[in-house]
């Protein structure tokens, strides 16, 4: 008996932070939800699984366009089709979804109560599948307990949404434990609503797929969900099956052996090829790349922040744009010289050093900047808000650590300017 | 630290070369050579020494890139280092034995300085110093940025920082702009947003159109329920109305097929092949009769035809025969012409012959005929006489003639006087030529005077009130041009920057209003529960229920006052909870009044500066006009001034050179007319003394041309005399040729007579040519008769014999009787009787062809009359008759009963296939029990019934497809999904922008700030410094640098000794050059005074420093290096005088070569 697990679908959802540029592949990564999930259909078809579990989140949940769950159903329909039954559990976002409640589903897909859990039976395979979907957006209780005891004869699946021991990059719904769903007695958890892939083996073997396909910087590397086999002696063998059509990759880039901006940019186009060399799937790449290291070209770099990212859009070009997607170049890198070095120099660029560092207590001056600052601060939208994070610090008043961060630059750029 | 020795080991285009630099009280070391000697190479040496070959030098021609090397001796406070410096990637710092040393050998030296910071602090070049200079006056209003500047070596600080604000400026700024990359994003966003607006479909909008198309399907599923219903009926009726007639000629067909009984069957052709065959054997019959009778009478012609046949056998022969006569029919009449034509030259040659007294009979006289050879001699003397004779005629004239020409020639050349012109003269002639017409010249300068004048006082005129002399304005300093343009933008700035801040100011003033009034409109128009009323009704409600516990009122009288203060304090939550959206508002919008008073505030502040900032700039401005004499004046007039002021001056320019033009004309004329007159009277022509210069031109003009002509001809005379002479020989020799040549003619003519037998009378010319014409003729004559003899005559003879023979013979072998008859009548006779053989042959062979063809045709005849017999033959054995005439009646009632058999059958199968399936029997009995009359009528009816029903079924098919089509937009698509990517796409970029603003605008504002504090800080003692070397530098022409703290920037400017205050733009190149160059080793002294020294590479300073400043140079440099080694290199030798004249005549000059 073999089947899939996934969760945390979140169809339709965007991906965040990519700003489109010429001859970027963006008709592909609109629909790189749609296209994943697609692929999974795909792959159960392919693999001849008897069953589909979707362990929550198949919505996104502020997502409000039906046509969203007509393709779902569409999908679904090429399961049955295939004779290919799906059970799914709703999960916080799909608790927020009206389509939870209004979506007509074809007759191959089971879903799980809210009110209380729910054990579907699949005789011909001597399959217990156990689950409870969110009623609400917000269940901060455990489920765990409620759910029904294991039935004797069969494999035991349990089907859960929820953040597992408080698990810090996702809300704390349906709280548990490892050992508590070990102890439940079921032979396996089909976990979701944390993104990031886990196996615990145990009494039970507890697995949360990840999420389906990436979807920011955060969600790097291979996204996808498990196959799951299970021999007659009930031992449970999981595989990865990666059907993300794109993969999130971060690359950091030491600068130091470099002088110049132009060879900044060619160190960041020998990264990226190896990078693809290394991705052997045709799958496209969105890469961050974060250029770091102590480095001569820090000055130039800061000023000529924009014209690098043109020269590694040059690169990725010479890469094939099909291939590649720059979501931003990151810049960390450090002055060669120290503070130390530049007050040794007793010139004029040591007296700027210490007048900019008085500036960070100046509040004539931070008041003017933050004058400068608010206004494009409150100009911009609300979503647009916390993807500046120096818009956090201005609202915050911590215009000293702003200029902290800008001082060294500055200062190496007025250095490498003669 | 200080360099003791530097080795150029293997480097550039030295090799082991030393420069030894000794330390003394000026450590000072002057390096000087012309170009390519190498002082590039030393100033760079010195960098890469210290802190490392570039790893790409381009110093590595002469010696191996890997084997460059370098040497020094470093003298520290208290130490010193002998090393060398490699190139190596590992240890290049290695002792002079190549021993590595650590690469923090050097640090103690050094003092932490790395290669970009000694270049910019301790090198200083020709080039850094323009640069210098020209940010001086870029920066000329920002005090701040050209002391920082000076003092760092930076020449581009304002540009870092103007960049910076520009890369701001096109990230963001308040004012929208699609050009800006914020609002790129924006209404990319903007776009998307309205995108996902028009494509999100939500659920309740699909359930509706699912239940709208279900609802459309039942009722169409309905309407067609009933439509097949009358499509029953329809075809019931129709069936009967379209059967009827069929049944009725089926019940007629059997009636009258029981009424023809018994019947013997033919075939079906029966019919057609009787009376086929009858009409078949009456023609075959007549044919075969026609083919019989043509046979018998070909048979009968054929046998009365007679051929000739041995007329036949020699029919070729006959032929030719015929052939051959026909030509010799003319021969005997042509032989006899033949002859008399032969008889007649014979005659003519004869009477000839007589003339030359020759023999008159043919055979003797064609003996007599001399040969060929001799006649042509003859006649070739006979051709040569006359062309001897005429050339030694002719050639005697021709000798005569030239001597009188050689004579006349003689005595021309002998008349003709030679003439002489002094090349003085002729020099005098082209120069005063050139004046001829001085005198309208002259007049035209005199006008162009008159027009320079006007124009110079019109263009002083377009001065307006600010006219002064030329002198005046020439001296004047006004503002350039382009600094009158940097004014005058820079006000538009300032004056938009205030218009800009007064439009921000308004409409920041207008929201607080706008804030206002909806404030007030949120109270009036809501009542808003506040939490103080809620508390007093529950209060209220409370106490009327205590006092119902506590029996202080009776439940009658308490409970109507306890239900009130309940209803009371219910409303209360009620509208409470209602209004909490309103209280909300109201919150929001009073927390927005207080933010935009904030900035109304602000903007009123911003406001106000900015209309001072404008104020000040026009104070500035009418203090500058003051100073430079254009008091009053508008700034955008001053361009036009400027112009104006030019044009003055170049008008001036334009009046003097005319001037200068009149008076050079007139010296030229009176100089020239004087010199051609002293140059006629030298050559002895006498002039008038006051002739014009026109006159004096023509008078010697004319002379020089006749001087010029009698050379000329004179000239020509002698060459042709010349030529006369040498003609003459020619001609003499040329008559002596043409007599010996007469001579030998005579002398040949004799023996040719002789040899052509002509002896007699030839002793004249014209005798001989006519004998020699007559023996030709003779010739000619008997050889053409002796032609028609052989050709002619002789040939046609033959002929005439040939053909008798011949038809001697064929008539011997065909009829003996015909020998008695000439050749002709004979061959005549033959040819007759060969025709009639030949035609009675053709006629033989051509009705034995027809006769053949007849027979054919009649036994064709005979087999048609017995196929036809054999056609009927079974037909009359069936029905046992002989005759076809007795045939014909059974074979008629036979086909009658098959027509009979098929229309049955046909009306059987119309019913059965028409009868939409029913059976044989139940067609009949609904047939049979039918209203046929009655069935069109209910048959409309029907119809209508039924078209109804298809244009309702018509209308709700449209009703569903339209619901379908709405239900099927709703098909998963991902629009809607593809909008919000494009959405967080455009929320990316502008975040990419606002955070790139964030960091550049940052950047932009702390520079600003900090070069503001440094001129705060920094201005006193680094200007008192470069106070004192500018004046050095200067040699007193000024004597401070100040700073105007009226003026808003602070402008930097420098006092003239007679304490006039010049400002940067006012000063020359040079000048701020040297004010660059003061304030750079300013900064370097003050540098000095808190870290370190090391060594001062100057590199040729002084290359726009005239001798007495570039000796303060070296001067200022003295005192520099009594702090550092000061390194100077330079290609101008003349200054090592100088450099020995400041530091005394020990100090170090090295010179390459």
């Amino acid at each position: 008996m073999k089947f899939i697990h996934a969760a945390d679908i979140h169809i339709d959802s965007p991906l965040h932070g990519l700003s489109a540029y010429p001859d970027a592949p963006v008709g592909l990564l609109r629909s790189a939800t749609r296209d994943a999930f697609s692929a999974l259909v795909a792959a159960a078809i392919e693999e001849q699984v008897d069953f589909l579990i979707i362990a929550g989140d198949l919505y996104d949940g502020s997502w409000r366009d039906h046509n969203t769950g007509i393709f779902f159903c569409k999908e679904m329909g090429r399961l049955k089709r295939a004779g290919i039954p799906a059970y799914v559990l709703f999960g916080n976002h799909d608790a927020e979804s009206e389509m939870t409640r209004r979506l007509e589903l074809p007759d191959n897909v089971y879903t799980f109560p809210s009110r209380v859990a729910k054990a579907f039976k699949l005789e011909h395979l001597k399959v217990a599948l156990h689950g409870q979907s969110f009623k609400e957006k917000e269940v901060t209780t455990n489920l765990v307990p409620d759910y029904p005891a294991p039935d004797p004869g069969y494999f035991n699946i349990g089907v859960l949404h929820t953040a597992l021991e408080g698990n810090a990059a996702h809300a704390n719904y349906a709280p548990c434990t490892i050992a508590e769903l070990h102890a439940k007695g079921y032979h396996y958890w089909a976990l979701g609503h944390v993104h990031e892939h886990a196996v615990w083996h145990g009494a039970s073997t507890i697995v949360f797929p990840g999420n389906l396909q990436g979807r920011n910087i955060r969600e790097t590397g291979r996204r996808g969900a498990v196959l799951v086999c299970v021999d007659d002696d009930r031992n449970v063998r999981v595989e990865r099956l990666f059907v993300d059509v794109l993969r999130w990759e971060a690359v950091s880039v030491d600068a130091s052996g470099c002088a110049t901006l132009a060879e900044v940019a060619r160190a960041i186009g020998m990264a990226l090829e190896a990078l693809v060399a290394d991705s052997p799937n045709a799958a496209p790449i969105v890469v961050r790349v974060t250029v770091c290291g102590k480095s001569a070209a820090h000055g130039e770099l800061f000023g000529l922040e924009l014209q690098l990212r043109a020269e590694v859009l040059a690169q990725v070009a010479a890469i094939g744009n099909e291939r590649l997607w720059l979501e931003k170049v990151r810049l960390e890198t450090r002055p060669m010289a120290d503070r130390a070095s530049v007050a040794a120099r007793a010139d004029a660029i040591a007296d700027l050093q210490d007048l900019l560092e008085e500036a960070e207590t100046d509040p004539e001056f931070l008041q003017s900047l933050h004058d400068d600052l608010s206004a494009i601060m409150s100009k911009a939208p609300l979503e647009m808000q916390a993807m500046v994070p120096a818009f956090a610090a201005v609202r915050a008043g911590q215009l000293p650590e702003l200029v902290r961060q800008v001082r060294p630059g500055l200062l190496a750029h007025l250095m490498a300017a003669q | 630290m200080r360099i003791k020795t530097l080795q150029l080991l293997k480097y550039g285009k030295f090799t082991d070369a030393h420069v030894v630099l000794p330390k003394a009280q000026h450590d000072f070391h002057f390096i000087v050579g012309p170009n390519e000697a190498g002082k590039s190479t030393i100033r760079q040496a010195i960098g890469e020494l210290l802190f490392g070959i570039n790893p790409r030098s381009p110093l590595g021609f002469l010696h191996a890139q890997s084997e460059l090397r370098l040497g020094a001796t470093l003298q520290g406070a208290s130490t010193e280092l002998e090393f060398h410096r490699t190139k190596a990637t590992k240890s290049p710092l290695r002792t002079p034995d190549d021993a590595k040393l650590p690469e923090s050998a050097l640090a103690p030296f050094l003092g932490g300085a790395d290669r970009s910071f000694f270049l910019q602090m301790f090198g200083l070049g020709h080039q850094e110093l323009i640069r210098g200079g020209q940010s001086i006056l870029d920066a000329s209003s920002d005090l701040g940025q050209v002391l920082f500047q000076s003092s760092a070596g930076i020449a581009r600080l304002g540009l870092i920082r103007d960049r910076l604000s520009e890369e701001a400026a096109s990230l963001w700024s308040p004012r929208k702009a699609n050009d800006r990359a914020y609002y790129i994003g924006q209404n990319m966003l903007d776009a998307a947003t309205e995108q996902l607006k028009e494509s999100v479909v939500r659920t309740k909008s699909w359930s509706e159109a699912h239940a709208a198309v279900t609802d459309a399907e039942d009722k169409l599923a309905a309407e067609q329920g009933r439509h097949r219903t009358l499509e029953a009926q329809r075809s019931g009726l129709e069936r009967i109305r379209r059967l009827a007639p069929v049944h009725a000629a089926l019940c007629a067909a059997q009636v009258e097929c029981e009424a023809l009984g018994a019947v013997l069957e033919f075939p079906g052709d029966s019919a057609t092949v009787c009376s086929s065959a009858q009409a078949g054997l009456a023609s075959a019959e007549a044919i075969q009769e026609l083919r019989d009778t043509e046979v018998q009478r070909l048979t009968t012609a054929l046998s009365a035809i007679v051929v000739d046949k041995p007329a036949l056998t020699l029919h070729r022969d006959i032929e030719a025969l015929d052939a051959t006569r026909q030509v010799c029919r003319n021969h005997p009449r042509d032989i006899l012409r033949r002859q008399d034509e032969v008889d007649s030259l014979v005659t003519e040659a004869t009477g000839a012959a007589a003339e030359l007294s020759w023999p008159t009979e043919e055979a003797a006289l064609r003996a007599m005929m001399p040969n060929a050879l001799a006649l042509k001699a003859v006649t070739k003397l006979v051709r040569d006489r006359g062309a001897l004779a005429v050339a030694a005629s002719t050639g005697a004239s021709a000798v005569r003639d030239k001597e009188d020409e050689v004579a006349a020639l003689v005595a021309e050349l002998a008349s003709i006087p030679e003439l002489a012109v002094s090349p003085e003269l002729r020099s005098a002639l082209e120069v005063a030529q050139s004046l001829r017409d001085t005198e309208a010249k002259q007049q035209r300068l005199a006008v162009a005077v008159g027009r320079a004048e006007a124009a110079l006082e019109r263009k002083l005129q377009a001065l307006g009130a600010w006219r002064h002399g030329v002198d005046a304005l020439r001296s004047m300093t006004p503002p350039t041009a382009a600094r009158v343009a940097r004014l005058i933008s820079d006000r538009q700035s300032l004056a938009l920057l205030g218009a800009s801040a007064s439009e921000q100011r308004d409409a920041a003033h207008e929201r607080v209003g706008a804030t206002k009034r909806e404030i007030e409109a949120c109270t009036q128009d809501r009542h808003l529960v506040t939490p103080a009323e809620v508390k007093n009704a529950r209060a209220g409600r409370d106490t009327a229920w205590r006092a119902i516990k506590g029996a202080e009122v009776s439940l009658a009288i308490g409970a109507p006052v306890l239900d009130a203060a309940l209803a009371r304090a219910d409303e209360l939550v009620d509208a409470q909870l209602g209004s909490v959206t309103g209280s909300t508002e109201l919150h929001s919008l009073q927390q927005r009044l207080a933010r935009e008073e904030d900035e109304s505030a602000h903007r009123l502040q911003v406001a106000q500066g900015k209309e001072r900032d404008l104020a000040a700039f026009d104070q500035a401005w009418a203090d500058l006009s003051k100073a430079c004499g254009l008091q009053g004046m508008h700034l955008e007039d001053v361009t036009a001034w400027l112009a104006h002021r030019a044009e003055a001056l170049l008008a001036e320019e334009a009046h003097l050179q005319a001037q200068g033009e009149r008076a050079a004309e007139q010296e030229a004329a009176r100089a020239a007319s004087r010199r051609l007159a002293d140059m006629l009277l030298a050559g002895r022509l006498m002039v008038e003394p006051d002739a014009g210069i026109g006159r004096l031109c023509g008078f010697a003009a004319a002379h020089i041309s006749d001087a010029e002509r009698a050379a000329a001809r004179r000239s020509a005379l002698a060459k042709q005399l010349t030529s006369a002479r040498a003609a003459l020989l020619g001609l003499g020799r040329a008559n002596a040729a043409a007599g010996d040549a007469l001579a030998a003619w005579k002398a040949q003519w004799a023996a040719a007579l002789a040899q052509a037998r002509l002896t007699g009378d030839t002793g004249t010319d014209s005798h001989a040519e006519a004998a020699v014409d007559i023996v030709m003729a003779i010739q000619d004559k008997l050889e053409k008769a002796r032609e028609v003899r052989r050709a002619r005559i002789d040939t046609m003879r033959a002929d005439l014999d040939a053909f008798a023979q011949d038809t001697r013979r064929i008539a011997a072998e065909l009829d003996a009787n015909l020998l008695g008859h000439n050749a002709d009548e004979i061959s005549a006779e033959l040819s007759r009787r060969l025709a009639t053989a030949l035609t009675a042959q053709a006629d033989a062979e051509r009705i034995e062809r027809e006769l053949q063809r007849a027979q054919t045709e009649a036994r064709q005849a005979l087999e048609a009359v017995q196929s036809v017999h054999a056609t009927l033959q079974p037909l009359l054995e069936r029905a046992l008759v002989r005759t076809p005439q007795e045939l014909e009646p059974l074979i008629a009632r036979s086909d009658r009963a098959r027509v009979l058999a098929d229309a049955i059958a046909r009306a059987r199968l119309a019913l059965v296939s028409g009868g939409d399936g029913l059976a044989l029997e139940a067609l009949f009995e609904e047939l049979v029990r039918a209203d046929v009359p009655a069935a069109q009528a209910a048959l409309s009816a029907v119809m209508t019934e039924l078209q109804e029903s298809v244009d309702a079924q018509s209308m709700l098919s449209t009703e569903l497809a339209a619901a379908r089509q709405r239900l099927a937009t709703i098909s998963g698509s991902a629009n809607a999904a593809i909008a919000e990517a494009k959405r967080q796409e455009a929320l990316a970029q502008m975040a990419d922008a606002s955070e790139r603003y964030v960091k550049v605008a940052t950047a932009a504002r702390l520079l600003r700030w900090a070069i503001d504090r440094y001129r705060d800080r920094k201005q006193g003692p680094m200007l008192a410094r470069a106070s004192a070397i500018f004046a050095q530098l200067t040699l007193g022409g000024f004597h401070k640098l100040t700073v105007d703290y009226d003026k808003q920037p602070l402008a930097l400017s420098a006092l003239r000794s007679g304490g006039t205050a010049v400002e940067i733009p006012g000063m020359s190149e040079g000048t701020r050059d040297q004010l660059y160059l003061a304030l750079r080793l300013a900064a370097l002294e003050l540098h000095l005074e808190q870290t370190d020294a090391l060594p001062f590479i100057a590199d040729d300073l002084f290359v726009n420093f005239d001798n007495a400043r570039a000796k303060a140079g070296l001067q200022a440099l003295a005192d520099l290096s009594q702090r550092t080694q000061v390194i100077f290199l330079s290609h101008h030798e003349h200054l090592v005088p100088m450099v020995r004249e400041v530091f005394g005549s020990g100090v170090n000059v090295v010179t390459l070569h």
